[in-house]
């Protein structure tokens, strides 16, 4: 929110002698049951009841839970037992009642994988350093960009939702970068003079598709390009879809290598996840709700309150499912090429 | 031979002015307020009549006149007053008789200027319009229309504003039956209707974004407008494009009499300079600029900042301003031109750049940009066929304008290398209008003046266009999105007529025919307007009116306050034009000598096919479509408004009182269930009053209450998902959804105080907007209340507990804001 720094201080006057009161609305509210889900193919189902709160009240925020709720699960209008595991393709209704709190009910298809034809990257070198001690190994420090290419296949009968996902992954150490692991502290068993980093980058978001959510007013008050990973087929359906993205710039340090290529086994962990609409609908509410109009101007009452989306017949909740595809992008080769052509220990 | 051309001359003009002097008039008038009289006599002998809405001070003429000299007549009508006439060509001069006194000083006589141009009502004649003769005062016993309301300069100057800033809109926010969209703001809702459905035209030609500074100020320069004419309930036929009501700006008109004129304001936000005259015998010109400040204020700022900060440099600034230009040119005494321009634009604009350029490392530079307003021209002519018949014919253009982006630039300097990169950005909505129209005047007797005419509009609208472009190095990654461009026709024809049916009964019909042709459809409307009166004693009318209007444009808003990113679009796709028929009934009551007045005016409002945002429209991405996003419906509205007038003397002023419902239904909106407008203020009493202690020193107050507006409240939390890309956000809790609209905010009023102090040069006001500062509410909102409580446990030994408890907030905006401006005349 870089400009938003700049703008505040215009209406500081107004916040400054702006000021709040404490008090309680009269207004109705009865409580309602919520469902939460996220369903995946070939996974156990598993659905959180639950109830709504009024936000004053701290004993609902602490205990919300719903132990006399009574939960069916069908798939495909066929009424299943806690151990069915849903496919790909099956469509999961969900309800639940409560003497208390009533019924809820929700439904999701679970996705069918994205079906990904090729998978291509193609790297740069920026910079390269290296150092070799006798005795100890070879030191380096490469930067480098990484531009990936993916083709889907996308189904013309479905709208389709996916959400990209990635981390970088180390099969020496066994670091992943969306573990809390100490990159430094974790070295390859019985070589303590070694040590591998990978740093992953910033993502490129070099496709459209990463841009259709994106409002010209949020990015320009964000000073910065706004993509998200989470995209929809509207801008492709049907039609063969060659996914643009990269890292940049990445670096590959690297400290007392014997020449093992084994050693330079990295890369990035990329998930293509198919989601259900709803998902898709919350992920994108969640980045809304976060943004300048709702966030800002809707704290101060000059636009209108955001609610939580939800596919639940009450309201509250989401029952969402999701497929995936996971593939890797191993730098293994490129290090290997990049290293030799600059010295062979 | 030149001498007997001269005196032949001299005696053509001598036989010409004679026999003006001795047209016979009959009239017969009794206790009828001045101007009426006066526009009787001007049906009968082609004069006007030129004076200072000061001299007449309400006054109501008794005479009893057949086939009597004019001469004799206007002798009769101002024996035994202290208001004396010239004629002078075609045009009967008012003025005050001189009293007799001692010298005047020098200071003196500059005050008698200063009190004569504050009037800025003075009805100027000097350029013969069709206008002038049959101008309407739109006093509510003379004309058919209800709801009609002129406000004159000076009317709209004393009203109190937010900063000191005269304005046009917050004038007419103290009428019954119009609302404030916002505190403080110039946004308006007219008896139920939305923002969006106002029109305002600056001499005739629509105006799109009506709002300076996120809608704190409307862009109209109070200090050049001559009048304005606003339209609530009855809508002449000549207007249409809009569903709820009709403001028409007219400039004021420079005279040849008076040589240059002008003044300069200089208030806390903003300064004004306007200056009008003659050039040459037959044309004159009217200048008008306005500015703001803040932009000056906030340099010393800035530069403070800037010197204590070593690396980074930062600029900040924002202004508007408003540009007016009028030239009205008499070719002959039946025709008549105008050239007529107006720009008006808000921008601001912040960023920031590191001081130096490092020898290795990296220099930044930001830059950030909106800007959005409004440009008008329009020439044309004013042309009398005969007596009868008149016209006007013009061309115009006008359009809004709206942008905003950012420009980045970054530079890498390494040992080996330099990499520089941009990212810049720059989204765009505009519309674009041309116009041609003919309008014309037909007076086929005296108690019948039709209107009709013809127009043609070419829109174009662009809704959004973002380019962007990427340049790392020497390469450069151009995007633009494919820009829903889209253009229309529109074609309007109209006719009306004001009859005087009887002595009593007036009615005044007509019809409006509109066809807008978008995306390879034509949509059409029939407009019919009706309103008549009935004066079964002179000091009471009773009224109706029913109107029907169109309106094929409307602005999407995502906030309640104006900004660049608000977007003018057309009816297109699937969405059928906005529709409204409105049925008011009134009465209009004043005391026989016309100090007192009572008007009531009930309505019943039903607007189709109106347009807003479907629930969770933000699902739907903006740069897939924007049509997508959102839902027709319908809306009505009621009510009835009542008002209190002290008409005369030095304590004028008004009470109101609104009792009003309004509403919404949407199929795609609050689950296709009718709720409450945003603005469904049941309860609305305004009390308006002007004293003026002395000819120095005038007060205005205007006190302002409303039932709270209408706030969609999320009372209930539930459980958020936990899904993968998304948590976090808010707590681990979401906002259950809950009806819209579904909570009024405590009853809002405040008090706005005004003094004006006139000097020998010009005058000063000073203001209080929210005198006694009531913090009213604006939103509700959620927090924290943090406790701490204080055990003793032993001596000198307290144990201290922290609690935070999550409460309801009211929150409160806007306190008392005082204000100061001069205004120096010239």
């Amino acid at each position: 929110m870089a400009i938003l720094k700049k703008i505040y201080p215009l209406a500081l006057p107004l916040l400054l002698t702006g000021c709040y009161e404490d008090f309680t609305p009269r207004i109705d509210t009865t409580p309602v049951l919520c469902l939460n889900s996220l369903i995946t193919a070939g996974r156990h189902i598993e659905v959180k009841v639950s109830h709504t709160w009024l936000y004053t009240d701290e004993e609902g925020r602490k205990k919300h839970s719903v132990p006399d709720a009574i939960l069916k699960i069908y798939a495909n209008d066929i009424l299943v037992d806690s151990d069915y595991i849903p496919k790909e393709g099956d469509r999961i209704r969900i309800h639940a009642s409560s003497l208390k709190y009533g019924e809820a009910e929700a439904e999701v298809t679970v996705p069918i994988a994205a079906d990904i034809t090729r998978i291509d990257f193609s790297t740069t070198t920026d910079d390269i350093w290296t150092k070799y001690t006798q005795g100890w190994g070879m030191d380096a420090d490469i930067q480098f960009d990484i531009r990936i290419l993916m083709d889907i296949a996308d189904r013309k009968e479905t709208d389709d939702f996916h959400f990209l996902t990635y981390k970088t992954y180390q099969t020496v150490t066994g670091i992943y970068s969306d573990t809390d692991d100490d990159h430094d502290a974790k070295k390859r068993q019985g070589r303590a003079s070694f040590n591998a980093y990978l740093s992953e980058g910033n993502f490129d978001a070099l496709d459209p598709v990463f841009y259709e959510l994106t409002e010209p007013f949020e990015e320009i008050m964000n000073g910065g390009s706004a993509y998200t990973t989470i995209f929809s087929d509207r801008l492709f359906n049907g039609e063969p879809k060659t996914l643009t993205f990269g890292f940049s710039p990445c670096f590959f340090k690297l400290s007392g290598w014997d020449g093992d290529p084994e050693d330079l086994s990295c890369g990035w962990l990329i998930t293509l996840y198919s989601i259900s609409e709803s998902y898709y609908n919350w992920l994108v509410y969640a980045d809304q709700a976060t943004g300048f109009i709702f966030g800002d101007f809707g704290d101060f009452g000059m636009a209108d309150p955001i609610w939580g989306y939800s596919n639940v017949s009450t309201g509250a909740g989401v029952v969402a499912a999701q497929s995936s595809t996971t593939f890797t992008v191993d730098l293994q080769d490129f290090l290997k090429k990049t290293l030799e052509s600059v010295h062979t220990p | 031979m030149r001498q007997l051309k001269r005196t032949a001359i001299f005696s053509a003009l001598l036989a010409l002015s004679l026999s003006a002097l001795a047209q016979d008039i009959t009239l017969k008038a009794t206790d009828r307020p001045a101007a009426e009289v006066f526009r009787s006599i001007m049906k009968q002998t082609d004069r006007n009549f030129v004076y200072s809405s000061e001299i007449l001070n309400d006054m109501r003429i008794t005479v009893n006149a057949k086939k009597k000299p004019l001469k004799k007549v206007l002798d009769e009508i101002f024996r035994g007053t202290d208001i004396e006439y010239t004629i002078k060509g075609k045009n009967v001069v008012l003025k005050r008789k001189k009293e007799k006194q001692p010298k005047k000083d020098k200071a003196q006589k500059k005050v008698t200027a200063a009190r004569l141009h504050l009037s800025d009502s003075v009805k100027i004649a000097t350029l013969p319009t069709l206008d002038v003769v049959s101008q309407p005062e739109n006093h509510p016993l003379e004309t058919a229309k209800s709801g009609i309301n002129t406000l004159s300069g000076t009317t709209i100057s004393r009203t109190p504003a937010i900063l000191g800033e005269p304005d046009l809109i917050k004038a007419l926010q103290i009428l019954p039956g119009v609302s404030e969209s916002n505190a403080g703001f110039s946004g308006m809702n007219v008896h139920g209707g939305g923002p969006d459905e106002n029109m305002c035209m600056l001499d005739n030609v629509p105006l799109y974004q009506v709002e300076h500074f996120a809608g704190l100020f409307s862009p109209f320069n109070t200090d050049i407008i001559k009048h304005a004419d606003f339209y609530k309930t009855s809508v002449p036929a000549r207007f249409d494009g809009r569903l709820s009501s009709f403001l028409d700006v007219h400039l004021k008109n420079a005279t040849h009499a008076d040589g240059h004129h002008g003044s300069g304001r200089l208030g806390l936000t903003s300064g004004a300079f306007n200056i009008s005259g003659p050039i040459g015998d037959k044309t004159t010109y009217l200048i008008g600029l306005r500015r703001s400040w803040y932009d000056l204020i906030a340099i010393p700022v800035v530069a403070i900042i800037n010197s204590r900060n070593k690396d980074e440099k930062i600029s900040l600034g924002y202004h508007f301003m408003d540009f007016n230009a009028r030239i009205d040119h008499r070719f002959s005494d039946r025709l008549t031109g105008f050239v007529n321009t107006y720009y008006g634009d808000d921008y601001f604009h912040t960023g920031n750049k590191d001081k130096h350029e490092p020898e290795e490392g990296i220099y930044y530079k930001e830059d950030h940009k909106f800007k959005w307003g409004n440009i008008l021209a329009q020439t044309g002519v004013n042309y009398r066929f005969s007596d009868m018949l008149s016209g006007e014919f013009s061309a115009a253009y006008t359009g809004y304008f709206s942008g905003m982006g950012y420009d980045i630039f970054e530079k890498e300097i390494r040992a080996t290398q330099t990499n520089t990169s941009r990212e810049y950005i720059w989204s765009t909505n505009n519309i674009h209008a041309f116009n041609a129209r003919g309008d014309f005047g037909w007076k086929p007797t005296d108690n019948s003046r039709i209107r009709f005419g013809a127009s043609y509009t070419y829109h174009s609208f662009l809704p959004d266009r973002t380019v962007k472009e990427n340049t790392f190095n020497d390469i450069t990654a151009k995007t633009r999105d494919v820009p829903e461009s889209l253009e229309a026709n529109e074609v309007n024809a109209y006719v009306e007529d004001d009859w005087n049916i009887s002595h009593r009964l007036h009615a005044d019909f007509g019809l409006h025919a509109s066809l807008f042709h978008i995306d390879g459809k034509t949509k059409g409307g029939l407009s019919p307007r009706f309103s008549f009166s009935y004066t079964p004693t002179p000091q009471l009318a009773l009224k109706g009116a029913y109107s029907h209007t169109v309106q094929y444009v409307h602005r999407i808003d995502q906030t309640y306050i104006s900004l660049p990113c608000d977007r003018w679009v057309p009816t297109a796709g699937n969405f059928k034009p906005m529709t409204a028929d409105k049925i008011g009934i009134g009465g209009y009551w004043q005391t026989s000598a016309g100090d007192y007045a009572v008007t009531l005016d009930a309505y019943w409002k039903f607007m189709h096919n109106i347009i807003d945002f479907r629930d969770e429209y933000y699902l739907r991405p903006q740069t897939w479509s924007w049509s997508d996003r959102l839902t027709a419906g319908k809306g009505s509205a009621k009510g009835i408004d009542i008002m209190l007038e002290k008409k005369t003397g030095r304590f004028t002023g008004h009470i109101s009182y609104s009792l009003a419902w309004a509403d919404r239904q949407f199929a795609d909106r609050n689950g296709g269930h009718r709720y409450p407008a945003r603005f469904d203020h049941r309860h609305t009493i305004k009390v308006f009053a002007n004293w003026d202690i002395s000819r120095k020193v005038s007060i205005n107050a205007l006190w302002t209450g409303h039932s709270g507006n209408r706030f969609t409240l999320l009372p209930q939390r539930f459980e958020e998902p936990n899904l993968p890309g998304g948590s976090g956000f808010w707590d681990e809790e979401m906002l259950l959804k809950a009806p819209v609209n579904n909570y009024q905010l405590p009853f809002y009023h405040r008090l706005d105080l005004s003094i004006m102090v006139r000097n020998s040069r010009g005058y000063w006001t000073f203001g209080l907007y929210n005198a006694y500062c009531h913090m009213n509410t604006v939103a509700i909102t959620t927090g924290y209340k943090d406790y701490s409580k204080y055990t003793q446990v032993g001596d000198n030994i307290w144990n201290i507990e922290y609690k935070s408890e999550p409460v309801f907030q009211k929150m409160k905006l806007i306190p008392v804001i005082p204000s100061i401006s001069y205004t120096w005349l010239f």
